[in-house]
């Protein structure tokens, strides 16, 4: 009976998710410019997969998306911990209005806070610049998205702006299921409120942050949206992503041998990563028998 | 208990409707029938009524509609001048002339990049869902070497062809085949300037590079906040267009008679070198390179600079006080040139397409047809501004007066450059967008972009 009630969520798997990534390993041993007949396509072997690891731009976007990720995770962690703990401390009623006001910037579809955040770097215009002239700390607005170093940390400040929020309510989540009588029995044994937060809140919150943090990061590792609409990848190539390989590829010069190449090393990557991060759960998880 | 209760009269009394329901006459069917021609049938119908007289009615029969699907951007539901937004009228020619056809928007992103590739993704899966699409000209070598726009000469009327501007319709011809009607609105790059501040300090409007730069020394050392030049320099396809103008300005072009790239001779280098300099010497401020078009065109309209590059749409509106500071205080002439090179504006001309894969290629025509006759170019005009290709346009009395620049831009067109020829556009400008960003923002040198750029534009011309 049960594999019954599993058949259409697998065919729907089969269908939507392995079906692509078969055809994607197919076509990426194939030489196919502006159509996808693999079959009457010249086989090419490894060639593709060759022309990605010669890829100097392809080694700068790894290296730029490694960057953000780390950062972004990073950051988002600590700063939507300390927004999950602000809220759950609060009157039950005001937990309810944090909450809602948290989820607003994770709500912001990806390109229109991109936008939004373009003009808040604008050197006419931003916001950031003119505080930075108004408090005399610069003599003129830099240049957020222009500088290569400037441009990435840029990124990486709108990148957490959004994403903190959706770590603080995840982690939330986690809080309210740690047992009151928990804190209550390390009261009364005389723990302080950091020696709480240390002994018991972290330990029991672990598999939370870390099924948080895994999701997190694969999302970062497939960022394409804050880079293209802030700085359209540049300057230069600093802020291509991985991404963004994949998808010219495809679309823009219409070469799905490469583009699937391309594909394949980008999800081998994040597979890697999930595989890593899944083990670290699995050791944190205590499944009832 | 209470609650079990409720429920249990709210489902009886669902059981009870259910029944009334299942019990009541059966509601008349209203059945549609489709024709495959428009005919107005006339049926006599005898009816009994209390005064016992025959009633003669007519009924027609609904036709088959056509619904054709055209791939424009929103600024086609806006108008900018006295005439209605051009879908509107569009619509309203086709509805005249052909009532069974229905045009569909299928919008399109307004970054060209995005364009280009959503029409692509529909062709390269052989997808009949665009019929009729609004094409610039430098994708044409692309689509047309691809098959994906259906050739026109032998299916458009040779009276209508013959009122275009040959010169125009060659933009959009590949391997000598028409492949889309127009243009039916285009931009081309020319250089604007500051006529009140130049005359002010007794300069002429600048021929060379080098006349803007002497001009920006003389007039900034009175207004030290002053921008010199300002243009859209962002990674995208704008910049190639931009830096294409600047190649030819400095006497390069793009191949080598024997296919070769080109863009890598000393003329193209010293072209970068220039623009690289801009940027070094503040001449362009660094931000540019982070602009788009109404980020440039917003700064020069506010007063705060002496130059700007861009395409002549901004003279619609240029002179509204609302929108503009400068209100009768600037020129706009072809961009400069140095010696060697030639005077040089990049054209972006947008035309009217049918794709190959269209299900409806006869009446998708029939509409190409309408749309690129004078009373739709006529609108175009008057809702967007120039250029368009049909010749009639521009004896018009209403487009005369509409508009008082058409000399100005008439002497930029002569400008125009040649897009970059190849059936890799795509591909190629993306790469040429990353080399040129990275030496502008100082990343690498100019001449290596332009080394790394033709090694690999080689290598996707000729293959590996």
């Amino acid at each position: 009976m049960a594999v019954l009630f599993i058949i259409p969520a697998l065919i729907f798997v089969t269908l939507f998710m392995y079906y692509p990534i078969v055809q994607t390993f197919i076509y990426s041993f194939f030489s196919l410019h502006r159509t996808a007949d693999w079959l009457n396509a010249q086989f090419v072997g490894l060639q593709n997969y060759i022309a990605v690891m010669k890829s100097e731009a392809f080694r700068g976007a790894f290296g730029f998306t490694l960057y953000y990720t780390v950062m972004t995770v990073a950051f988002e962690l600590a700063i939507g911990l300390g927004m999950a703990i602000a809220t759950f401390s609060v009157h039950p009623r005001l937990r309810g209005i944090l909450r809602a006001v948290l989820v607003v910037p994770w709500a912001i579809p990806p390109i229109v806070s991109a936008m939004l955040w373009r003009w808040l770097f604008h050197a006419d215009a931003g916001i950031f610049g003119y505080l930075l002239m108004a408090t005399g700390l610069v003599s003129r607005p830099p240049a957020f998205l222009t500088d290569p170093t400037l441009a990435v940390h840029s990124i990486i400040v709108a990148s957490v702006w959004k994403n903190a929020s959706m770590m603080g309510i995840l982690l939330l989540a986690g809080l309210a299921s740690i047992p009151q009588d928990i804190y209550d029995a390390a009261k009364v044994d005389g723990a302080r409120t950091w020696f709480r937060f240390r002994r018991v809140t972290l330990p029991l919150l672990l598999p939370t942050i870390l099924v948080t943090v895994l999701f997190r990061s694969l999302w970062a590792l497939r960022m394409f949206e804050e880079s293209y609409g802030l700085t359209g990848g540049g300057p230069g190539t600093t802020t291509d992503t991985l991404s963004t390989f994949a998808y010219k590829y495809f679309f823009t010069y219409a070469r799905f041998g490469v583009g699937s190449a391309y594909a394949m090393v980008i999800f081998l990557m994040v597979v890697m990563v999930a595989i890593v991060y899944v083990n670290r759960v699995k050791g944190n998880l205590r499944f009832k028998e | 208990m209470k609650a079990r209760s409720i429920f249990r009269m709210i489902l009886a009394g669902l059981l009870i409707l259910a029944v009334l329901t299942a019990c009541a006459p059966a509601t008349p069917q209203v059945v549609e029938k489709v024709v495959e021609k428009p005919v107005v049938q006339t049926v006599v119908v005898t009816k009994e009524v209390p005064v016992e007289k025959k009633v003669v009615e007519t009924v027609v029969v609904p036709e088959k509609r056509t619904q054709l699907s055209f791939a424009g951007h929103q600024y086609f539901n806006m108008s900018f001048g006295p005439a209605p937004a051009p879908l509107e009228y569009m619509r309203q020619v086709v509805a005249e002339k052909y009532p069974n056809i229905d045009i569909q928007l299928i919008m399109q992103p307004l970054d060209a990049n995005k364009w280009h590739d959503n029409l692509t993704t529909y062709w390269m899966a052989k997808d009949p869902t665009v019929d009729l699409l609004y094409v610039v000209g430098y994708w044409i070598t692309e689509f047309a070497e691809a098959g994906w726009l259906m050739p026109l000469d032998d299916k458009v009327d040779p009276a209508l062809l013959a009122k275009y501007d040959p010169a125009y319709l060659d933009i959009f011809r590949h391997n000598g085949k028409l492949v889309a009607l127009g243009p039916a609105w285009g931009g081309i790059g020319g250089l604007y300037y500051r006529k009140d501040l130049l005359e002010k300090y007794g300069l002429k409007p600048p021929e060379t590079y080098d006349d803007i730069i002497a001009a920006c020394d003389t007039i900034r050392k009175d207004n030290p906040d002053l921008g010199c030049w300002d243009w859209p320099a962002m990674r995208n396809v704008v910049l190639v267009n931009r830096w294409s103008e600047f190649l030819h300005g400095f006497g390069g072009t793009y191949f080598n008679k024997d296919g070769t790239c080109a863009m890598n001779s000393p003329e193209a280098v010293n072209a970068l070198e220039f623009m690289t300099m801009l940027f070094k010497k503040g001449y362009t401020p660094q931000e540019a390179l982070s602009w788009k078009e109404e980020d440039a065109n917003v700064r020069f309209v506010s007063g705060q600079t002496i130059f700007f590059t861009g395409r002549q749409d901004l003279l619609f509106w240029i002179d509204d006080p609302a929108k503009s500071k400068i209100v009768g205080k600037w020129g706009f002439i072809p961009n400069p040139a140095q010696p060697g090179g030639r005077h040089a504006g990049f054209p972006e001309f947008w035309a009217f397409a049918v794709s190959a894969y269209s299900d409806n290629p006869e009446e998708a025509l029939k509409v190409l047809e309408l749309w690129g006759s004078l009373p739709t170019m006529k609108n175009f005009n008057l809702a967007w501004g120039p250029i368009q290709g049909h010749s009639d346009v521009y004896t018009d009395p209403d487009v005369l007066k509409a508009n008082p620049n058409l000399p100005l831009i008439e002497e930029i067109a002569k400008t125009a450059i040649p897009p970059l020829p190849s059936a890799n556009y795509g591909e190629i400008t993306d790469l040429l967008q990353a080399q040129i960003h990275s030496a502008l923002s100082g990343q690498i040198s100019p001449k290596q972009a332009l080394d790394d750029a033709c090694a690999a534009i080689d290598v996707i011309e000729k293959g590996p």
